[in-house]
């Protein structure tokens, strides 16, 4: 119910707020498919389990990039490191394969 | 630009769970009444006879397959239980026999007889569970798992940024204060309610994902199983990777293919007690492929319970012989967590206490997301953005009170259409989206808080009244059902009894509390104790 909270609201505006929800939905859905894609070939497990594995932990990792997009100091700053880890995961991934 | 952390979080909680909240309250609503799908689905067919002794049950079904289907692909037979009276038997033909295909028949048996019985036509607990997990679309019926798939990630975001928000919870978990401004008590409940029940809803939202994660998101299995195509090409057409994934992880399944010279099947009921002894517990289905063959195999599957896994044990015989078959060693560590968050998700497992267990604790989530739903008009009631408000008051009286009103509806719908009607299962499923719909447009027409007393007792009238209903229409009424211990039946009727009164109360609370509603300044002189700073939505 504070004023300051709800003047500090106004400061994101409708273009940050599109912003950091397209990072939370369709950047999150990146990372978590790159992340999950890495882990499926580098966990160091049969390859159904791993198959498995990766797949069960996809969701923490959206959940933890929807979290993070809106907790960023901005937009921008949200993207970045969202593409950073999508980036390192897929290079990994591809690098163990 | 910066704001804190926790204000962020509140920020988005907020609007997360607004718009998650209408297809999660849905979502958690029909699941929670899937809880008690066959039961339901006993109660939709009253013409269904009393259970039987499984072993009995089980031999009229073989002889009643035998005479039907006798060079069927497969036959599976579930056996009668307290969950459902009679004897489910379901068929697949030959693909090179018959022209309609390899589509599984289906057939309700009374257990003792053997009899086919032919229930009124209707889709039962089905349509909840459709609904459930796939928001009733059947065609694609992908489609559905990403729409549910995308609401649990509203569910997740809202239940992780409400443990940012609340992270004192243990003290907001002693302050429920009724009465003291109607938008304390529905925060407060909402609160209670996430709060203690926390466990309960992060397990149930996860666990939600692994029936559908391979489908929304199949990256790994790509990775893994795929082949030289790009990654999103083989996203959309990924049957060859999925099939070998399963091949790999398939332990214990044993095919034969059919020899083509007929044999004589062994006594099934000589093997379900085998079965039985070695199981150390009841049986809940056998599956015969290539019955009346020479490489006929039996596969007996125990009932549901006293194990997590949503697979349960089986054994697998010879179906000529009788011998048993050896099946290969345990899966894995990881394939047996999957399995039974798998299980746990289902709850087929759950013997009664346990069910009614997981029936209130998710009645509790679903109250928990529609007083999240209210609490956000609330919040917002005294300022000045009536557009939205009102589209959200609506929406929320559409969906909290008209989706239990349209259930009741349905099960109106399947003690009065008529019997010889065609299409009569569809009919009643039109029956609950039409008043779904009604609700909704009534909702729209009429001033909000009119709407929800309004919604509020008419579903507690539709659902007060269904056990009247039942005794008008059939001849097992509840006292019936009491005096001759059918526990199935009379369950139903009170439950339903038990949620009319529920709705009353809450129609009288909201009518209590509009007539003694303080005004828009009253509910911001109140006493807050709130320390989460709840900022406003964007304009």
């Amino acid at each position: 119910m504070s004023r300051s909270g709800a003047a500090k609201t106004r400061a994101w505006g409708r273009r940050d707020i599109a912003a950091r929800a397209a990072a939370a939905v369709i950047g999150g859905y990146v990372v978590a498919a790159m992340a999950t894609t890495c882990l499926a070939k580098v966990l160091p497990l049969a390859r159904s389990e791993a198959t498995a594995a990766a797949t069960l932990l996809s969701f923490l990792f959206y959940t933890a990039a929807i979290l993070w997009s809106f907790a960023a100091p901005s937009a921008v700053a949200a993207w970045v490191a969202l593409v950073a880890v999508a980036g390192l995961a897929g290079i990994a991934g591809a690098l163990a394969s | 630009m910066k704001r804190s952390f926790r204000q962020a979080m509140a920020w988005l909680h907020g609007w997360a769970g607004l718009l998650g909240g209408w297809a999660l309250f849905m979502m958690f609503l029909a699941g929670t009444a899937s809880v008690f799908k066959d039961e339901i689905t006993a109660w939709m067919m009253p013409e269904l006879p009393r259970a039987a002794d499984p072993l009995v049950a089980l031999e009229a079904a073989a002889a009643r397959l035998g005479d039907v289907a006798p060079d069927a692909e497969r036959w599976t037979i579930t056996l009668p239980s307290e969950r459902f009276p009679g004897t489910r038997i379901a068929w697949q033909p030959r693909a090179d026999v018959t022209d309609l295909g390899p589509r599984t028949r289906r057939e309700v048996l009374d257990a003792e007889s053997g009899r086919v019985v032919t229930p009124r036509e209707t889709r039962g607990g089905d349509l909840f569970y459709r609904l459930h997990y796939r928001f009733e679309i059947s065609e694609p019926v992908r489609r559905g798992w990403w729409l549910s798939g995308a609401a649990t990630m509203f569910m997740l975001t809202a239940l992780a940024t409400g443990l940012v928000v609340h992270r004192r919870f243990f003290r907001d978990l002693f302050t429920f204060r009724p009465g003291m401004g109607r938008q304390r008590s529905w925060l407060d409940a909402h609160l209670l309610l996430a709060v203690s029940l926390l466990p309960f809803h992060l397990a149930i939202a996860y666990t939600g994902l692994v029936p559908i994660m391979s489908t929304v998101m199949p990256w790994a299995v790509i990775a893994n199983y795929g082949d030289e195509r790009p990654a999103l090409v083989q996203a959309a057409d990924m049957d060859a990777a999925r099939s070998a994934y399963s091949r790999d992880r398939e332990d214990s399944t044993i095919r034969r293919h059919r020899a083509g010279r007929p044999a004589p099947l062994f006594d099934l009921r000589v093997l379900a007690e085998r079965a039985g002894e070695r199981l150390g517990g009841p049986i809940g289905s056998i599956t015969i492929r290539n019955p009346n063959d020479a490489n006929a195999v039996v596969e007996i599957v125990r009932k549901p319970g006293g194990e997590l896994s949503n697979r349960p044990r089986r054994l697998y015989y010879d179906g000529v012989s009788g011998e048993p078959l050896a099946v290969s060693a345990d899966i894995g560590p990881v394939a047996k967590v999957q399995a039974a968050m798998y299980g746990m998700h289902m709850a087929r497992f759950a013997e009664p206490l346990l069910r009614w267990a997981y029936f209130l604790a998710g009645l509790a989530s679903t109250v928990m997301i529609g007083a999240g739903l209210v609490v956000w008009t609330l919040k917002r009631r005294s300022q000045t953005e009536r557009g939205r408000l009102s589209l959200v008051e609506r929406l929320n009286v559409a969906t909290l009170a008209g989706l239990p009103f349209a259930m009741a509806a349905y099960f109106w719908a399947n003690r009065l259409l008529p019997l010889d009607m065609p299409e009569r299962a569809a009919g009643e499923v039109r029956v609950f989206f039409a008043a779904w719909g009604a609700v909704l447009l009534y909702a729209a027409l009429r001033p909000s808080r009119r709407a929800w007393i309004e919604t509020l007792w008419l579903a507690a009238a539709a659902f007060g009244a269904l056990p009247v209903l039942n005794a008008l229409t059939t001849d097992r009424h509840l006292a019936a059902s009491i005096a001759s211990g059918d526990w199935l039946m009379a369950g139903f009727d009170l439950t339903a009894a038990a949620t009319g009164a529920a709705f009353a109360f809450a129609g009288w609370r909201v009518a209590r509390a509009v007539r003694g509603a303080p005004g828009p300044a009253a509910v911001h002189a109140a006493p807050s104790r709130e320390r989460v700073e709840w900022p406003t939505p964007p304009s």
